[in-house]
């Protein structure tokens, strides 16, 4: 794989024929490379598929699997740092190997993606969390390297929330204050802003009495829409009321996971996620997880050229989702567009072992 | 003392919209006529009523009269009283154990409450219809009837807990089936100095299976499926593991086609449980012991996955969601067979008895029983190894 030259691909231009001979070439390297550099790559494979890989297309790893083992298919000595998914105390975490090379590959990535939103000039930043979410740098929860990997496109960044998770009024105020006529950024995890942001200027003190009238105004968020989906939010009604209370901003949500950090699926103007020229998406069905055809829903499998130190170049999420296209979204961007709707329901466990309810 | 189960944030199940009020008195004598009387016509009721479900017509058949008089008469040598308030914290979802359960405990005369999952199968439900139905019906069985409480309660929450800490405190013996991490929890929650405890932990169960002619295979494969077909193979007894004793592989290959056959007529998994079935797949070559690169293959059958393997861990057992994989080794001799701690259950199919039952007395192989293929799931008032009559009556 070229990265240099992989790396100055136009993110949202090539069409099928011209991306998929290309990607589909250099998927297939990668996998040939785990296959010779990761010795559990290479027993999970050996044993799934008869001894080899498999020609016909890339077998994609369950991204539970990353929860269970740390995957390397790089030398200890070069291990640079492990990044892990949120979660509770009760869950596993996935652990995700970097080296220096994928960590800087990520980050270019990740900045590629995000100048196509927020143009290429950092913008004042106004983060939707409170400070002390980024401050242990060795532990890293999702939340953290989102906010941290975002605050590279911002400046001046001024935290919306205190440490008790209640909104900082004066420091909101002041930051609109001085940066209210130029362009803004604003990130932020969709739940938290929902819960910590809309509703709180809804509530008392606020009583929906403060409000903003911004216009040049970027918002990215992102996060599960489980909370929300029980408190029945959807991504429009979000949308309407985060406008509500700041004027008309653009609102973009994206999709991602810790265990492709950098590659992001951001939602265009017509409410659809794209997959940006260095990944792939693929609609898996849920009876028998063979692919499926556009407008149906199912399992979401992400691949991805930018794992070299883990075996994450081709994952089977959890997640379901719906392909609607690719190519021909009416928002002009070529590629493949689709949508999320949730997580799949959590396993059940039906033994004789569980007495939960 | 007196608990009034009405006072308590619970769901009472069964009886139906009656809160019992226990005071520890009403208790019954162990074995006494009217329990004998009430179970068996309960019994006949189940079998006729619960026609088309496998697992209640099986429940009511193990409420039959001889049976049941076959247990008094073994533990009828001295005078026996029941032990009082018996609590029971039944599985989530091996649906029909809450049954014997409950039913070993009234058939000892003691006043009985136990917690159910709060998600129960249609199967359960109706199942639990039966027996309201049956108590209504038949209101000169009241006075055992009022022995038990089926009840529901978020368990989980902080007032569950203290519903579970007051029930604890209040029994004179607990029974807490459902694993290592719910025994673990259970555990810490006191009773009263003179209570006793009786804990199920987690269990896994295996099968030896020799074949040595095609006239074999169908009853095999057959009594295979009744031991891994129900409840998505989680339940304890039933097998993980096959061990093929001196089987020739043509015969074995048939075995798994027929097999195959039969499960994917009658089950399917829904995604979540694929994924996980998967992500168990994925995981199984990184669970062989360090340094012994274990050889394995995969065959899939539909739902069904054949695993080959020459060495079982203790991981591969553990990390085993059921949904109908098998982990296969082959064995020259049942000395061969290395079983794990906490196994329960050894079945034996196309094996002489004799052999089996020598092996079973000679080997050092911890296990809890052996039984002929297809009666893995069986009930038996000693489970575990554990007297669950003996330890639910008090002997004087």
């Amino acid at each position: 794989m070229n990265w240099d030259k992989l790396i100055e691909l136009p993110i949202y231009q090539l069409e099928n024929a011209d991306k998929m001979p290309l990607f589909n070439e250099n998927l297939n390297q990668l996998a040939q490379y785990h296959y010779k550099n990761n010795d559990d790559y290479r027993d999970i494979i050996n044993f799934l598929y008869q001894g080899e890989l498999p020609k016909s297309e890339v077998p994609a790893l369950t991204v539970q699997l990353f929860k269970h083992h740390l995957l390397k298919s790089i030398n200890d000595e070069d291990v640079f740092k492990i990044t892990t998914s949120s979660g509770t105390t009760s869950q596993q975490v996935s652990r995700i190997v970097l080296d220096k090379v994928n960590t800087i590959r990520q980050q270019k990535v990740l900045s590629k993606i995000v100048q196509q939103w927020l143009g290429k000039k950092r913008l004042p930043m106004l983060i939707i969390d409170h400070p002390n979410v980024i401050k242990n740098k060795f532990s890293y929860s999702a939340r953290g390297v989102g906010i941290q990997g975002l605050s590279l496109f911002g400046h001046h960044h001024t935290y919306a929330l205190n440490e008790d998770m209640s909104l900082n009024i004066e420091a909101v105020e002041a930051f609109f204050e001085k940066y209210g006529a130029a362009n803004i950024f604003i990130f932020g995890f969709t739940f938290i802003i929902w819960q910590y942001f809309i509703q709180a200027l809804k509530k008392p003190p606020y009583n929906g009495s403060v409000a903003f009238n911004l216009s040049n105004v970027v918002v990215l968020h992102s996060g599960g829409w489980k909370k929300l989906q029980n408190i029945a939010v959807s991504n429009d009604k979000f949308k309407q009321n985060l406008q509500k209370a700041l004027g008309q901003v653009q609102v973009h949500n994206f999709y991602g996971m810790v265990e492709q950090t950098g590659t992001i699926y951001v939602e265009c103007e017509s409410g659809y996620l794209h997959c940006p020229v260095w990944s792939d998406v693929i609609i898996r069905s849920k009876e028998d997880l063979t692919t499926v055809v556009n407008g149906v829903e199912g399992l979401i499998q992400v691949n991805s050229l930018l794992p070299t130190s883990y075996p994450g170049h081709a994952l089977l999420t959890e997640d379901l989702g719906v392909m609607h296209g690719e190519d021909s979204c009416a928002c002009g961007r070529k590629g493949k567009y689709f949508q999320v709707n949730g997580r799949l329901a959590k396993a059940e466990v039906r033994g004789c072992s569980d007495t939960q309810p | 003392m007196i608990l009034n189960l009405k006072s308590l944030p619970i769901r009472v199940l069964l009886p139906k919209n009656k809160a019992a009020v226990f005071d520890g008195k009403h208790c019954l004598t162990p074995f006494n006529d009217d329990i004998i009387s009430a179970l068996s016509q309960l019994g006949l009721f189940l079998m006729k009523e619960g026609r088309r479900k496998s697992s209640i017509v099986a429940a009511g058949y193990w409420l039959r009269k001889k049976q049941l008089l076959t247990i008094k008469s073994t533990y009828s040598k001295q005078r026996t009283l029941a032990k009082g308030v018996a609590f029971h914290i039944a599985p989530g979802n091996v649906d029909t154990l809450f049954f014997y359960s409950m039913i070993v405990s009234v058939l000892c005369g003691n006043q009985t409450i136990l917690r159910i999952s709060n998600k129960l199968s249609e199967e359960t439900l109706f199942f639990i219809h039966l027996l309201n139905t049956f108590f209504t019906e038949y209101a000169e069985f009241s006075s055992v009837q009022s022995l038990i409480n089926l009840v529901q309660y978020d368990h989980a929450c902080i007032e569950g807990h203290e519903t579970t800490r007051q029930l604890s405190l209040f029994a004179d013996v607990r029974l807490t089936w459902g694993g290592d991490n719910t025994v673990k929890e259970i555990n810490q929650i006191p009773l009263k100095a003179t209570a006793c405890d009786i804990a199920f932990p987690d269990r896994y169960s295996v099968a030896i299976i020799q074949l040595s002619s095609e006239q074999q295979l169908e009853q095999a494969v057959n009594n295979l499926l009744t031991d891994i077909k129900p409840f998505f193979q989680q339940a304890c007894s039933s097998p993980k593991v096959i061990y093929w004793l001196k089987t020739a592989q043509k015969l074995q290959d048939i075995f798994w086609q027929s097999l195959a056959k039969k499960l994917n007529e009658q089950v399917m998994l829904a995604s979540t449980d694929l994924i996980s079935q998967l992500v168990y797949l994925q995981r199984l070559p990184l669970l062989v012991n360090e340094g012994h690169k274990a050889v394995v293959s995969l065959a899939v059958y539909g739902v069904l996955q054949r695993v080959d393997i020459e060495s079982i861990t203790l991981d591969m057992i553990k990390s085993h969601p059921g949904l109908w994989v098998l982990l296969n080794q082959q064995i020259n001799e049942l000395d061969d067979i290395k079983l794990f701690e906490h196994c329960q259950t050894v079945t034996v199919s196309g094996i002489d008895e004799n052999m089996w039952l020598r092996w079973q007395k000679v080997t050092k192989q911890p296990m809890k029983r052996i039984v002929p293929a297809g009666q893995a799931l069986s009930f038996s008032h000693v489970w575990d190894g554990v007297d669950l009559i003996a330890s639910l009556i008090d002997s004087i």
